[in-house]
C-alpha cells in the first residue's frame, strides 16, 4: 500500500522557501497542529497537486494556479511553486515532484496561461519515461478516488447526498466508491464480453451467409447486427453527453449552493424593484386624483355660505313648485266641470267654483310662465352650488392625501431596504450568477432530452435483440458451412457474458453487506449517543443511523453527518483494493470532546497511516497523546513567521 | 496500494470467489479457468480496452482451439 514517507514544498502558499516534513512508515498517526491561516488546508493541497496538478479550494473548486504561489516571495519577483513526495508503495521506493513555473519569455505571470506544470516521477532510482509516469500514478491513486483519501470537512458534508438517489453529486460520489471497492473489474469484463458476444453474433450470421440454407437468416441477422452497431454508437453517445451534463449539473449545483445567499439577495432585490415600480405606479394615478380634487379646494372656504345659499334656493324653489303645482290643479279643475277635488274626492261647489276662477284670473297665464322661468333658475343655482360643495370635502381630500403620504413612506422603506441589498452586492458579479442559474435550467433540459434518448434507443436496442434471437433461434436449427464452429464460440461467449453480467449484481450485493456490517462496527465505537445501535445501507451507498428499537433517524446534526461519514471512510478503506494514507484536514471542527477521542482511538484501525491537520482547541495536544499512546508517530507545528510565511516544525512542547 | 499482483490480492481473490460461487451454481458447463483468466486480465488496472478486448479474445480461442 501507498505510504508517504516526506512532502517537500516550495514557495507553496504560505511555505516560503523549501520546507520539508517526515512522516513515519510506522502504522500510526501524525498530528499537524496549525491555527486558522497557518496553511493546513494548503499542506492538503501540496499533496493533491502532488498527484493530479490541481489545487482545491472552497466548494471543492479548482484553484487558479497563479494564486497558490508564496505571496512574499512572488512581491519579491520570485513566482512558481514546487512539490515533492517521497512515498513507498509495494515495496518500490518512488519520488514524485511537480512544479509549477512561469512560462519562458514570462517575467511577471497574470495568470494560469502564464505557467507550465511539469513533473517527474522516479521509481527505484529510475526516471519515469511520461506515459510510464502516467500509468503509475494512475495505478496507484487514480484521482476519482482521491476523495477517500485527501480529504476535509466540507467533503465529508457531501456524503449526505448518497441518502438521496436523485442528485448527481450523489451519483457521482456512488461511483466513486464502486471504483475504490473494485466493481469496475468486474463491470469492465462484462463490457469486453458483450463486445466479444455481438461479434462472435456477427461472425455467426456471416459463416450462415455463406451457406444456401442458411443464407436468408444470416442476411437478416447481419442487417440486425449492422443496426445493432448504428444503435449502439447512439445509445453510447447518449449516455456520453448525459453522464456529461450530469457532471455539469452537479458543479453549476455546488456552484449555485455556494452562491444561494448572493442569489437570495438578488431575488430579494429584483422583487423590490417591481414592488417599488407598483408603488410608484399607485402614487401617481392617486396624485393626478389629488391634484384634479384640489382644484376646487378653495370652495372649502365658501364652505357654509354655499351651504346657506343653497338650502335658502332650496326653499324658495319648494314654494314656487308648490305655487305651480296648485295653479295646475285648480286650472283642471276649471276646464272639467263634472270633475271631483282630486284632494277629498268630493264635489266642487258652484261657490268654489267662482273663486277658482278668480284665483286663476289673478294670476294670469304671464304670471305662471315667468314662475316656471324662476324655478328653472334656481334648480340650475342649486346645481352649481352642490358641485362646488363637493369640490369642497375636505374628507376626501384627506383621504387621497393619505394614499399619496402612504405610498410615499412605503417607496421609501423599500428603497431603503433595496440601497441596503445593493450595498451588500456592490461586488458581485451578476451577470456570471445570472449566467449559472440559466446554464443549469438548460442543463435539466438538456438531461430531459438525452435521458428521452437514452430511453428511446434502448426501447429500439431490445426490439432489435428481440427480433435477433428469433431468428437466431430458426437459425440454430439448421446446420451448414462453417456455422457449427462460430456457434459454440458465440455460445461460450454468451455464457460468459451472462454470468459477468450476474456476478456484478451479486458483488454490488455482497460488497454494501460488508461496508454495512464495517460502518456499523465503526459507528458503534465512535458514537456517543448508546441508543443508536447501527447504520442501514442504500443502493448508492448511504448510510442511514438506526435506532435500538429498529427506526430510522430521519434527520441528522452536521456532527453527526461527520461521523457516519468517516465511518463509510474506515469500512470502504477496509474493503478497497486500494489502500493508502488518509489525510485529512479539520476533521474536529464540528465534532464534541467525546467524539472527538472516539474517533482519534478509532483513526489507527482505518488506515496504516493517519495524517491529522487540526488546530488546539479542535485536537488538544494532551488529548491527543493520552488516545493514541504509541500509535502517535509524530507531531509538527506550523509556525507563523508573518501573515504570508508558514514554517514546518517538530512540535518539542 | 495496487492490484499489479491479482493472484495474491485480495480483493482479486474475493471477486473471484463470487464470480466462481454464481459459476458453479448456474454456470457449471463454463471453464473455471478461462473465467479466471478473463477476470485476472480486467484487474491489471494499467489495461486498456483495446488490450482487454484482444486479450479476452485470444483466452476464448484458446480455449476453444483447445477443446476442438
Amino acid at each position: 500500500m501507498l505510504q508517504l514517507k516526506a512532502i517537500h514544498v516550495e514557495d507553496f502558499g504560505p511555505f516560503k522557501g523549501h520546507q520539508t516534513i517526515k512522516l513515519s512508515l510506522q502504522d500510526g498517526v501524525t498530528v499537524i497542529y496549525g491555527e486558522n491561516m497557518r496553511g493546513k488546508t494548503s499542506l492538503l493541497n501540496a499533496v493533491r497537486f502532488a498527484f493530479f496538478g490541481k489545487v482545491l479550494g472552497r466548494g471543492t473548486k479548482s484553484m487558479s494556479l497563479h494564486k497558490v504561489g508564496n505571496w512574499e516571495q512572488a512581491a519579491r519577483g520570485k513566482f512558481g511553486f514546487q512539490v515533492q513526495l517521497e512515498f513507498r508503495d509495494e515495496e518500490s521506493e518512488y519520488k514524485l515532484s511537480r512544479s509549477c513555473q512561469p512560462r519562458k519569455g514570462v517575467s511577471t505571470p497574470a495568470g494560469d496561461d502564464d505557467y507550465s506544470v511539469d513533473y517527474f516521477v522516479e521509481k527505484d532510482g529510475d526516471v519515469l519515461g511520461p506515459q510510464q509516469a502516467e500509468a503509475e500514478l494512475k495505478r496507484i491513486l487514480p484521482e476519482q478516488i482521491s476523495r477517500f483519501f485527501l480529504f476535509d470537512g466540507e467533503l465529508l458534508q457531501e456524503y449526505e447526498d448518497l441518502l438521496s438517489s436523485e442528485t448527481d453529486m450523489g451519483r457521482r460520489i456512488s461511483e466513486s466508491i464502486e471504483r475504490i471497492l473494485g466493481v469496475p473489474v468486474l463491470t469492465s469484463a462484462r463490457t469486453t464480453l458483450l463486445r466479444l458476444k455481438e461479434k462472435s453474433e456477427h461472425r455467426e450470421a456471416t459463416a450462415a451467409q455463406g451457406d444456401q440454407k442458411t443464407r436468408e437468416f444470416g442476411n437478416q441477422l447481419a442487417d440486425l447486427h449492422a443496426q445493432r452497431k448504428v444503435l449502439n454508437e447512439e445509445l453510447q453517445r447518449l449516455e456520453r453527453e448525459l453522464e456529461n451534463s450530469r457532471s455539469q449539473k452537479a458543479s453549476l449545483e455546488e456552484a449555485m449552493k455556494k452562491k444561494e445567499r448572493v442569489a437570495a439577495l438578488l431575488d430579494k432585490r429584483d422583487t423590490l424593484d417591481r414592488l417599488m415600480k407598483e408603488i410608484d405606479l399607485r402614487r401617481s394615478a392617486k396624485q393626478l386624483e389629488l391634484q384634479q380634487a384640489m382644484a376646487g379646494a378653495w370652495c372649502a372656504v365658501l364652505a357654509e355660505p354655499i351651504r346657506a345659499a343653497t338650502k335658502a334656493l332650496r326653499d324658495s324653489a319648494l314654494v314656487l313648485q308648490t305655487e305651480l303645482m296648485r295653479a295646475d290643479v285648480l286650472r283642471d279643475l276649471q276646464a272639467n266641470a263634472a270633475s271631483d277635488c282630486p284632494a277629498c274626492l268630493q264635489k266642487v261647489s258652484a261657490d268654489a267654483r267662482k273663486r277658482i276662477e278668480a284665483s286663476l284670473q289673478g294670476a294670469g297665464d304671464k304670471g305662471q310662465a315667468e314662475k316656471r322661468r324662476d324655478l328653472s333658475a334656481i334648480q340650475r343655482k342649486i346645481a352649481a352650488l352642490e358641485q362646488h360643495a363637493a369640490g369642497a370635502r375636505s374628507d376626501v381630500l384627506r383621504i387621497l392625501w393619505d394614499a399619496v403620504e402612504e405610498a410615499a413612506v412605503d417607496f421609501a422603506a423599500k428603497k431603503g431596504e433595496r440601497d441596503e441589498i445593493a450595498k451588500q452586492l456592490e461586488n458581485v458579479d451578476e451577470d456570471s450568477l445570472r449566467k449559472t442559474k440559466a446554464d443549469f435550467e438548460s442543463t435539466i433540459r438538456l438531461i430531459d432530452v438525452f435521458e428521452k434518448g437514452v430511453a428511446k434507443t434502448r426501447e429500439s436496442l431490445e426490439q432489435n435483440k428481440s427480433d435477433a434471437e428469433n431468428i437466431q433461434k430458426r437459425l440454430d436449427k439448421l446446420a451448414g458451412g462453417n456455422i457449427g464452429a462460430e456457434r459454440k464460440r458465440r455460445e461460450l461467449v454468451t455464457e460468459l457474458h451472462r454470468l459477468f453480467d450476474e456476478s456484478v449484481g451479486a458483488y454490488r450485493e455482497q460488497l454494501r453487506k460488508r461496508v454495512e456490517a464495517d460502518a456499523t462496527r465503526l459507528f458503534k465505537a465512535l458514537t456517543t449517543e448508546s441508543e443508536y445501535s447501527a447504520l442501514r445501507i442504500n443502493d448508492s451507498y448511504g448510510l442511514t443511523i438506526v435506532h435500538q428499537d429498529g427506526s430510522d433517524i430521519p434527520v441528522r446534526s452536521a456532527g453527526a453527518e461527520h461521523v457516519v461519514a468517516l465511518c463509510l471512510m474506515g469500512a470502504l478503506q477496509n474493503n478497497a483494493p486500494l489502500r493508502g494514507p488518509i489525510v485529512i484536514d479539520s476533521p474536529f471542527g464540528r465534532l464534541d470532546r467525546g467524539h472527538t477521542k472516539n474517533i482519534i482511538r478509532a483513526l489507527p484501525t482505518m488506515t496504516k497511516q493517519v495524517v491529522l491537520l487540526v488546530y488546539d482547541d479542535e485536537l488538544p495536544p494532551d488529548l491527543a497523546r493520552n488516545e493514541l499512546k504509541s500509535k502517535l508517530r509524530g507531531e509538527w507545528r506550523l509556525e507563523r513567521r508573518s501573515a504570508r510565511h508558514t514554517e514546518l516544525v517538530p512540535r518539542k512542547d | 496500494m495496487t492490484n499489479a499482483k491479482p493472484k495474491s490480492d485480495d480483493q482479486f481473490q474475493s471477486l473471484l470467489d463470487t464470480v466462481e460461487r454464481l459459476r458453479k451454481e448456474k454456470f457449471p458447463q463454463l471453464d473455471a479457468a478461462l473465467v479466471r483468466e478473463i477476470l485476472r486480465l480486467h484487474s491489471d488496472a494499467g489495461a486498456i480496452d483495446a488490450e482487454l478486448a484482444r486479450g479476452a479474445e485470444q483466452a476464448v480461442e484458446r480455449f476453444l482451439n483447445k477443446g476442438a
